[in-house]
């Protein structure tokens, strides 16, 4: 749709809208129904060398009445290996040579952890890597990567790690679960990060079952404390997008629930140059990007706005706005 | 029969239900209405000393559609001095001098203005104070911050507090951390004898696409306000079990609670009661009748006699990831006498889990093979003719 491309670190998408890295894009054949339906791009669910299996059930949603205002999962990284996301990759590159996709991948402490991951995923034609550096579902400790987004040492070791073995642009994708943003930012750009995307989900419960005291989704009667997203999250990350590129003048993407055209708006005003959007997939499926797309088209025609640029920042201090015009020449 | 009535630090609450600290308890005449309606007991609006004049205030509803699922306040506090709010805890007094009654109370970093601030309400017939500690529109080294994200500033101030009066000391403390802990454990060592959990997330509560400017203050230099209410409670829940789980002390939980359910969820993860603002914001202090009512149902359906018994009983079964049984196979199977054919779960399985549903016919049928049991279908379908069972059982 002309009007709606969004160049984001040189690669062009043909609207902002891209699938998140989660349950929508975890499959090759996923990605190019979302592809075939009209999404801009995708950040495939997260590669690892060590491939966990996921509980069951692992999806709670949060609803008051009617309205699914939350999403509560337990879900970790893909549970497919490298070697097979390898073909899905290539599947999907078939189909579709040339939308964008991100290949979102999570290591340990360790460099090799990261650098093998992207290593093999690099030659198969992503076009940038989004470090999960926020997956909030691990047991405690650096090993599997929950602190990573909550210590800027740490992240800004990382993301050198990364930085060493690809020319890609390299986005990291941080937590809201921190005081303060900014000493993250900071150190990921220091060591190399391109852009941001902001944010994974909060920490949260989603609720008990009452009948049996268990923490939903309940596995077998137990439960953990998992990742909140969806429309609750939503101004708290309009608010991280907005600390983010305040701090920097690195492009974000927008993403935590956003479901409606008028949503991508808030997070476009908010400084982000495009968004990701995942729960509102799951639940009313990928034809939603027609009405976000013609949704959006509109709102720029009715505004005379020939592009999506001209809205991106325009709720920042006038500084900050001017700084991320410069992103767009 | 089921006693409602909640012993929490030496008070005695004719129920659990408490009203938060905010607009609904500006002044005598609302929390007396509240106390006559039937609420347990009141955390008086946020008294604030030497705290700048002029400070744009405003407060942002959020909604999707009708459904309205948080807040975003900014600078909402007592317009009252201390000494004015004294003579609304004297009339209130008057009428209930038993209805345990707190005055939520925040200040800049002066010994001064704190100390002044409680002396001057501790001459007055309330129970204790509440420290917020979450607010993220204080500005303290000149740029925004919460006492709740400095242990150190936070254990200085209540030791201030705890000079000026001999009342009961709770804190209110920030979720905008990545722990908790630090920020409680400080506040034990300061003399705090228990918490409300939380105040609001630090948010941006939306974008006017008209101007295309911050709400609601549409002023880029005032972006970020706290975010209460419904979409507040993964958090706060979360929070309250870390609480109660590690430090023992009682919990007020705050966050979202709107009906019965949520108030015995909290419960469960170890509050000994409760804090609710927004939705009486919304519907009235009348909401205390279906509050009481269902949780007093509930707790007699299932054989308890007070709400101290389910206090923590969910503790036990919240676990880490490494606990999790992951050979628990489960598969969705679709009830066919209620399924309408709306093809809702086909989207969302299809678009969001393993493409494992499809139309057979006038229903939606599962496909055993394929399906994970991630359990999302269950929740997107109208009719709840969607639930789980064990493979085995299949």
């Amino acid at each position: 749709m002309p009007g709606l491309e969004i160049s984001f670190l040189g690669i062009e998408f043909p609207n902002p809208f891209l699938l998140a890295s989660g349950p929508p894009s975890a499959s090759g054949a996923m990605v190019v129904e979302a592809f075939k339906a009209g999404w801009g791009g995708a950040a495939l669910k997260t590669i690892s060398l060590d491939p966990t299996r996921p509980p069951s059930p692992r999806v709670h949603v949060i609803r008051s009445g009617k309205l699914k205002w939350g999403m509560l999962d337990i879900e970790l990284f893909s549970d497919m290996t490298v070697e097979q996301w390898e073909g899905e990759i290539d599947r999907i590159r078939d189909a579709f040579p040339d939308r964008p996709i991100i290949a979102s991948v999570s290591g340990t402490n360790t460099p090799a952890s990261w650098q093998d991951l992207v290593g093999r995923i690099e030659p198969h034609g992503v076009n940038a890597f989004e470090m999960n550096t926020s997956c909030p579902n691990f047991s405690e400790g650096v090993e599997r990567g929950s602190k990573l987004g909550q210590d800027p040492e740490m992240l800004g070791l990382a993301v050198s790690w990364v930085r060493q073995v690809t020319r890609l642009p390299l986005i990291v994708k941080l937590t809201p679960n921190v005081a303060d943003l900014r000493p993250l930012v900071r150190a990921a750009l220091e060591a190399g990060a391109d852009g941001f995307c902001a944010t994974n989900s909060l920490s949260g419960i989603g609720g008990i079952d009452l009948d049996d005291f268990a923490p939903l989704p309940s596995v077998d009667g137990i439960g953990m404390v998992g990742g909140y997203g969806g429309t609750g999250l939503r101004p708290v990350a309009l608010r991280c997008t907005a600390d983010i590129v305040q701090t920097s003048p690195a492009p974000v993407f927008g993403c935590g629930g956003i479901s409606k055209w008028r949503d991508a708006v808030e997070y476009l005003a908010a400084g982000a140059s495009a968004v990701q959007v995942c729960t509102a997939v799951m639940l009313d499926g990928l034809q939603i990007i027609r009405r976000l797309t013609r949704g959006l088209d509109e709102y720029l025609q009715s505004r005379g706005l020939n592009s999506v640029t001209a809205i991106i920042g325009k709720g920042l201090p006038d500084g900050t706005r001017e700084g991320l015009l410069r992103l767009y020449g | 029969m089921v006693d409602l009535s909640a012993q929490v630090l030496g008070l005695l609450f004719p129920n659990p239900f408490i009203l938060a600290a905010g607009p609904t308890t500006a002044n005598a005449e609302r929390v007396l209405e509240a106390f006559r309606a039937g609420w347990g007991g009141a955390v008086l609006q946020t008294v604030a000393a030497g705290l700048p004049d002029g400070w744009p205030q405003g407060s942002q509803v959020i909604r999707s559609g009708a459904r309205r699922w948080g807040i975003v306040d900014f600078n909402i506090r007592s317009e009252l001095t201390p000494g004015l709010m004294g003579q609304e805890i004297d009339r209130i007094r008057d009428s209930f001098p038993d209805r345990p009654l707190l005055v939520s109370i925040t200040a800049d970093d002066r010994a001064e203005a704190w100390q002044e601030m409680v002396r001057e309400l501790d001459a007055h017939g309330v129970d204790g104070f509440e420290v917020q500690a979450g607010w993220s529109n204080l500005v303290r080294g000149g740029s925004p911050a919460e006492l709740g994200q400095d242990p150190e500033a936070l254990a200085r101030t209540l030791k201030w507090v705890k000079q000026a009066t001999a009342r009961l000391l709770v804190v209110k403390l920030s979720p905008n951390v990545a722990d908790i802990l630090p920020a409680a454990r400080a506040a034990v060592e300061a003399g705090a004898e228990g918490f409300t959990a939380t105040s609001g997330l630090s948010a941006l509560g939306g974008i006017d696409s008209g101007t295309l400017l911050p709400l609601p203050l549409q002023d880029p230099a005032h972006m970020v306000g706290s975010y209460r209410g419904p979409g507040l409670k993964p958090v706060a829940l979360r929070w309250t079990a870390s609480l109660a789980k590690k430090l023992g002390r009682p919990v007020f939980g705050c966050g979202g609670i709107a009906e019965w359910q949520d108030a015995a969820e909290f419960l469960a993860l170890g509050a000994s009661a409760v804090q609710v603002g927004a939705a009486v914001e919304w519907e009235g202090v009348g909401i205390i009748g279906r509050l009481t009512v269902g949780l007093q149902e509930y707790l007699g359906r299932k054989g308890f006699a007070s709400p101290a018994d389910i206090i923590g009983r969910a503790l036990p079964r919240l676990v880490e990831f490494d606990d999790l049984d992951l050979n628990s196979e489960i598969v969705a199977v679709i009830d066919e006498t209620r399924c309408t054919g709306c093809d809702v779960c086909i989207r969302a399985c299809s678009s969001g889990a393993f493409q494992a549903i499809d139309r057979v016919g006038e229903v939606a049928r599962v496909d055993r093979l394929r399906c994970d049991g991630c359990g999302l279908c269950i929740y997107v379908c109208p009719e709840g003719a969607i639930r789980k069972m064990p493979t085995l059982a299949a």
